[in-house]
């Protein structure tokens, strides 16, 4: 019996995973071994540090889950993690929308594309984070740096995928709106942005993670306030349960992001059967 | 006679506006007087002055072996780990969860941790930069190695295989596509890394040359540290996807 079941879970990864059944796929997400694994995980670190690495340095995860909640309790967490989620959202937003604009501006027009080829391909490899020293000059520190930074590096793998996905749209269906009378405007709406927008949710998924990064770094360099610079602060006093307690919300926020994220995505272009493509980050 | 100026002009026209920005910005530069926006000629100056070579060898060259070393190890933990996850389907589901959590986790956060660990240091710099390389290879490479065929496994060992022989004949060449991906979706990754790690302090690499411009209000050095780091973006690019058509050209998915 466990045999065969196990097989044709097997034969399942190989053929395209059914994509109308969210509740299955929340179960998978939500499977019991990794479960498993991940509270044996804490449990081998508590008795390590217990009883083995005794240091200041390495606290216990008991001790960060108390921090943890007793930051949360406070309040004080709560409003710097809003901040954080503020400038990342903001950040996002803005992005989007002059991304997907720029996107269909370039991907509707070869020569246009041309035009901008050079400087597009010159700015997009470079490290984003190195405007932060910019950012803090011109805009001071504050959420206005973080916003803009954010913004400056979620920007671009919405700008590429909506490109590609107007560039891509099949030429034979354009040609039939214009053909039944249909404006600029309306092959736009009814015609591109529907056959990019697979690519314009892929890229915003890729981007949403681009983005937390961003405001995260944003905040430990300036120590403007958010989750970022509660762990600095935190590492400076040496505390370090409240630090790792820190750490732990980010990566918890980040898979939150994530998950939503996905969730939109599977939810508004229901029509796309893969929605996982090995993990761009 | 028009079809050749137009293939000329279309040859052309990615330079045009280009040209156009850097004379605008060389002239906006001279006329405002603006601070924060020098002339292209005295951001070139600087970039002469300084790069060539004082700080390509007390900067870059530092920035560079960090970026190598982290990459390199980063890379190498990351496909070991993945390979050894992703060939047993039992324990790909066990750790499945918590290696989303730790890749959903924005790798910056752990600088603090990685300051307080290692100090202000090379070895926190290359710390981070592990860390931040690490995930996408390790998940990428577990994705791969999971996606060979069960039935060629099941072939090779019916011809006798060992587990290691398995691995390195069947699902480590199967995996390789996706462990490229991951590779080259690390590259920037590592960038940032390198130059987020020097913004935090240190003694030197191009991030702390950005970081000592912003405080001596060099503008034009800031300017000439984004072309050194725009060109090594572009070079670690480019670079990277000339190597995989080389090697992986077989891999229609790349």
């Amino acid at each position: 019996m466990t045999l065969v079941s196990e097989k044709t879970e097997v034969r399942q990864d190989h053929a395209t995973p059914p994509v109308h059944d969210p509740a299955r796929r929340f179960r998978l997400r939500l499977n019991l071994r990794g479960l498993v694994f991940a509270v044996a995980l804490v449990l081998v670190l508590e008795a390590l540090t217990r009883w083995y690495i005794r240091s200041s340095y390495v606290p216990r995860p008991s001790q960060v889950f108390a921090a943890l909640y007793a930051e949360l309790l406070r309040g004080d967490m709560l409003h710097d993690a809003g901040q954080t989620l503020a400038t990342f959202a903001t950040g996002l937003l803005i992005a989007t929308v002059a991304a997907v604009a720029s996107g269909v501006v370039l991907g509707s027009s070869p020569r246009i594309f041309g035009a901008f080829k050079l400087i597009i391909e010159f700015l997009r490899p470079l490290p984003s984070v190195a405007l932060i020293p910019f950012g803090i000059l011109i805009l001071g520190v504050g959420s206005a740096t973080g916003v803009a930074m954010t913004a400056y590096a979620a920007f671009w793998p919405i700008l590429f995928n909506t490109y590609y996905g107007v560039r891509d749209a099949d030429p034979v269906a354009v040609d039939t709106a214009r053909n039944f009378g249909l404006g600029r405007a309306a092959v736009l709406r009814r015609v591109l942005l529907p056959s990019a927008a697979t690519n314009i949710a892929a890229g915003i998924r890729v981007s949403a993670a681009i983005a937390l990064v961003l405001a995260i770094t944003v905040e430990i360099i300036t120590s403007s306030g958010g989750l970022g610079y509660y762990i600095v602060r935190m590492q400076t006093a040496t505390r370090t349960a409240e630090m790792y307690g820190g750490v732990f919300a980010v990566g918890l926020l980040g898979y939150v992001i994530n998950l939503v994220v996905a969730a939109l995505e599977r939810k508004v272009v229901f029509w796309k059967t893969d929605v996982r493509d090995g993990g761009a980050k | 006679m028009t079809a050749r100026v137009s293939s000329l002009g279309r040859r052309l026209l990615p330079l045009v506006l280009p040209l156009v920005l850097l004379l605008a910005w060389e002239y906006l530069g001279r006329t405002l007087g603006n601070v924060y926006l020098p002339p292209l000629s005295s951001v070139l100056r600087t970039l002469r002055d300084d790069w060539f070579f004082d700080h390509t060898v007390a900067d870059l060259i530092p920035s560079l072996e960090r970026f190598a070393t982290g990459y390199v190890v980063g890379s190498v933990i990351g496909i070991a780990l993945g390979i050894a996850i992703g060939s047993s389907r039992r324990v790909a589901q066990y750790l499945e969860p918590t290696l989303e959590f730790l890749r959903a986790l924005p790798a910056v956060a752990i600088i603090p941790v990685a300051v307080l660990a290692f100090g202000l240091g090379s070895s926190m710099r290359i710390a981070v930069i592990v860390f931040g390389v690490l995930f996408p290879v390790l998940v990428n490479t577990t994705v791969g190695a999971r996606s060979c065929r069960q039935e060629r496994i099941d072939v090779a060992r019916m011809y006798g295989l060992s587990r290691m022989q398995i691995i390195r004949r069947v699902v480590l060449p199967s995996a390789l596509p996706m462990i490229s991906t991951g590779l080259r979706v690390a590259l920037p990754i590592a960038l940032i890394m390198m130059v987020v790690s020097e913004l935090v302090g240190g003694q030197n690499g191009i991030g702390f040359y950005l970081l000592t411009g912003q405080s001596l209000f060099n503008i034009s050095g800031m300017f000439a540290a984004l072309f050194i780091l725009g060109i090594l973006g572009n070079l670690v690019n480019a670079g990277y996807a000339r190597l995989e058509r080389k090697w992986l050209f077989w891999a229609n998915n790349v």
